[in-house]
């Protein structure tokens, strides 16, 4: 057993670094990424790498070809849609166990993070909005001390880090602010608000990382009807807004 | 379909005779198959095609299905390691009323859809999920790999792969130099649970209802009739295999992995809950239950959200008042 965890901590180690290799896109989409290689790169075995790999491939991060090994996975518009229409429900969880869970620490971070975000956007340098950003998703993540949240969103934070890095080349000053918000009232225990503040940078973010207006609702007819009805159902105005905003950006 | 018949006969001698070469290779030399996949994805996908043609000749004899399903591959597999009973037959023995139920899902695992082609990992993760949903694995007890390899009957890389994937969904806990465990069930724990459902739920059954493929569509419909039989013969096991049934349904044909990643562990450990607290099924979560299946399955989106949110407002009732009991 014990050879075994060994294991599982190389794996989470050559997890991370293949993750950020793919993420700031040192290892480009398509590339075929070999077992063999990046053991001897990483100089981890090839039963961690093997796991990592199967890690990434779980994450939507590579795909996995029984002939041709791992492939750096493409984030196609398919792949972005999906990715949105599953980060708003999830950042709203988060927003929300964060803003009722965090600690007085954390929330002091939280404001802290918020001002030096908007300021290193205003600078523009993308690779610090990658870092400090990074930093409070790491925070948001901690904060909501949630286990099953925090798995889930893994993913989808990876991809999402990874997309914005593709799509935007210098740092966006109105996601760094709209972010801010959020952290704002996570930090003052504003669950509400927070949650309302996520709907607001999901709509900043969609047209930034190339989600065609309306595009999150096309496949979905019933998006907008449903974040409505979802809003009368929980008595919640946030999806409303939700609903609205898919509509005024058509 | 008669002039279909004698070709499908061919086709099917065929199959066979490919099938059961393969499969005699894989018991004879296991280790050669292992090290060669594609040989011995070759065997499953024959044996997949096989058992699709078996059930398009025999698709009224739910007896058939009961012993000559999909699970042939992975039986031989079984004897071959084991020589015992299998989880699998040991809860058909306890459940007779899951039978019916059984034969419909194993039918439809035979046809295309949405789902993946089902490997060694998916099915060892099931078995021993299920295991731990039913209690047959203790909360707290220690998981040793031989001991969950002779159980299922399949080889150490699958057992690893899914007591990796079980510690993902948090059904085990792996504590550094002491191994894995069933980890405990937590009551309390529930109610963040369905916290997220309350946002995820509807999102994934409209996504589903959206994008479910006519055999999920059909598949999900077929799964009304045992969960009402299960109602009116009391057996909660049946009901928590439907709901498994169903909700790995939803998750394939949602389209969309990450919403299916984040609520796969969620309905794992709701499932365990359930098992745990509920004494039999009740008509109110059923009626609930049902209604769920049949607005996916129609893919009305709105209904479907709805009836997601419908049916979570029931299991959050059930569950308030059994952790009030219990904290009574």
């Amino acid at each position: 057993v014990s050879a075994s965890l060994d294991d599982a901590t190389l794996a989470q180690r050559a997890y991370a670094r293949l993750e950020e290799m793919i993420v700031v896109g040192e290892l480009a989409p398509g590339e075929i990424v070999s077992e063999q290689r990046i053991s001897k790169a990483l100089g981890i075995g090839r039963t961690p790498v093997r796991e990592a790999l199967h890690r990434l491939a779980a994450n939507e991060m590579v795909r996995i070809s029984p002939r041709r090994g791992s492939i750096v996975g493409a984030i196609g518009p398919e792949q972005r849609r999906v990715l949105f229409e599953a980060r708003h429900p999830l950042e709203r969880l988060l927003a929300r166990f964060a803003a009722r869970h965090a600690s007085p620490e954390q929330r002091r971070r939280f404001l802290a993070g918020a001002a030096e975000l908007v300021a290193v956007a205003r600078g523009g340098d993308n690779k610090a909005v990658i870092a400090v950003d990074g930093e409070l998703k790491r925070l948001l993540v901690e904060a909501a001390r949630n286990p099953l949240l925090a798995a889930a969103v893994s993913p989808v934070h990876s991809l999402s880090r990874r997309l914005y890095f593709t799509a935007v080349a210098r740092p966006a000053v109105s996601a760094a602010a709209a972010h801010a918000a959020v952290y704002r009232a996570i930090a003052r225990g504003q669950e509400e608000r927070a949650v309302a503040r996520v709907d607001a940078v999901m709509a900043v973010l969609g047209p930034l990382m190339g989600i065609e207006p309306g595009e999150a609702g096309a496949s979905s007819p019933a998006s907008s009807p449903r974040a409505a009805r979802a809003a009368v159902k929980r008595g919640r105005s946030a999806a409303l807004t939700r609903g609205a905003t898919t509509n005024t950006a058509t | 379909l008669r002039r279909t018949s004698s070709s499908r006969i061919r086709v099917l001698d065929l199959l066979v005779r490919d099938s059961r070469r393969f499969r005699d290779l894989d018991q004879s030399e296991p280790d050669l198959m292992a090290a060669r996949p594609e040989t011995s994805a070759k065997s499953f996908r024959l044996a997949r095609a096989l058992t699709c043609f078996r059930l398009l000749s025999t698709a009224t004899s739910t007896e058939y299905c009961r012993t000559h399903d999909m699970s042939d591959a992975f039986a031989l597999n079984k004897q071959r390691r084991s020589g015992r009973g299998t989880i699998d037959a040991g809860r058909r023995r306890g459940a007779p009323d899951g039978g019916e139920h059984d034969a419909r899902r194993r039918g439809g695992e035979g046809r295309e859809s949405d789902e993946r082609p089902p490997n060694r990992t998916d099915a060892a993760y099931e078995a021993i999920e299920r295991s731990i949903v039913l209690g047959e694995l203790k909360p707290g007890g220690f998981l040793s790999e031989p001991d969950l390899i002779r159980r299922t009957g399949f080889g150490r890389t699958p057992v690893r792969e899914a007591l990796q994937r079980l510690a993902g969904t948090h059904l085990v806990t792996i504590v550094p130099r002491r191994g894995a465990f069933v980890s405990q069930l937590d009551a309390l724990a529930q109610l963040p649970l369905i916290e997220m459902r309350r946002e995820l739920d509807p999102v994934v059954a409209a996504a589903a209802a959206g994008r479910a493929d006519v055999a999920s569509r059909q598949r999900m419909t077929a799964l009304v009739a045992p969960l009402r039989a299960a109602l009116a013969t009391g057996d909660n096991a049946t009901v928590v295999e439907v709901d498994a049934t169903f909700k790995r349904l939803v998750l394939a044909a949602c389209g969309n992995p990450f919403l299916a990643r984040a609520l796969a562990p969620v309905y794992a450990a709701a499932r365990r809950f359930y098992f745990a607290i509920a004494v039999q099924p009740s008509p109110a979560v059923t009626a609930r239950h049902v209604a769920l299946i049949e607005a996916v399955a129609a893919g009305d989106g709105r209904k479907a959200a709805a009836a997601a949110t419908a049916f979570l407002a029931e299991i959050e009732r059930l569950t308030r008042r059994s952790i009030g009991v219990h904290a009574a």
